[in-house]
């Protein structure tokens, strides 16, 4: 497509760059608004009052002109589909591509301890000391880069990616919850 | 309150994660996307 992303946000460069590494890289820009804070933000009528920006999608065409806006929830991921078709509708002459095909899930590991988590999230961090502290073996599985564990954890989560949340022998604990642990591990 | 579709899109200059600053005005010729999100470490 004949069209160039732009993530934009209130962080420092050195915090987008961290962030991006995190993610395995990011190919686009990812744009600091950080000084004058949310300058560029304000100007498109979407810093909030918290002093960072709404979750919002502009599409500019190639004049220059605000061809789509689309002011989102905040918790809420734009989807890739609505933007293409947002795209095709000001511009029919993009290329038509198709949707990258979801990879199917994978099985997920069961049996002892299978931690759902990811590589950043503090509590992850803390998790994985305690159960070294105490010398149990587990079983890593990132919700981030495995095909349908994230929708799983929501399933156990009550819709929420919460990170950890451990497969215990087939017992659900949700969160670094330590008493729950310590029940479901038989632990004193 | 967002700009309004049919506004000019406001030009800006910015540091990016990838080095080399973006200035909005030199993509013309191009669709751009512009994505505001709130904070690192929350999904784009």
């Amino acid at each position: 497509m004949d069209t160039q992303v732009l993530g934009i946000s209130v962080d420092s460069v050195p915090c987008l760059t961290a962030w991006a590494e995190d993610l395995g890289g990011i190919h686009y820009p990812l744009l600091s608004d950080f000084w004058p804070h949310g300058k560029v933000a304000q100007e498109y009528g979407v810093l909030r009052s918290e002093g960072h920006s709404e979750r919002a999608i502009f599409v500019i065409d190639r004049q220059g002109i605000i061809r789509y806006v689309d002011v989102h929830n905040i918790d809420d991921q734009p989807s890739n589909e609505v933007l293409r078709r947002a795209i095709r509708r000001i511009d029919p002459t993009v290329r038509d591509r198709p949707e990258a095909t979801k990879p199917e899930p994978v099985a997920l590991p069961r049996g002892g301890i299978v931690m759902y988590c990811t590589r950043w999230c503090p509590d992850c961090k803390k998790a994985r000391a305690w159960l070294a502290e105490h010398h149990l073996p587990y079983t890593e599985v990132d919700i981030t880069t495995t095909p349908g564990a994230a929708e799983q954890v929501e399933r156990w989560a009550n819709g929420n990616r919460t990170t950890p949340t451990f497969d215990i022998d087939g017992e659900i604990v949700v969160d670094f919850d330590l008493q729950r642990l310590r029940q479901v591990l038989k632990l004193k | 309150m967002a700009l309004k579709v049919g506004s000019p899109a406001p030009d800006f200059t910015l540091p990016s994660h990838l080095g080399k600053p973006v200035t909005l005005s030199s993509l013309r010729g191009k669709n751009v996307v512009l994505a505001f999100f709130p904070l690192a470490w929350t999904p784009i």
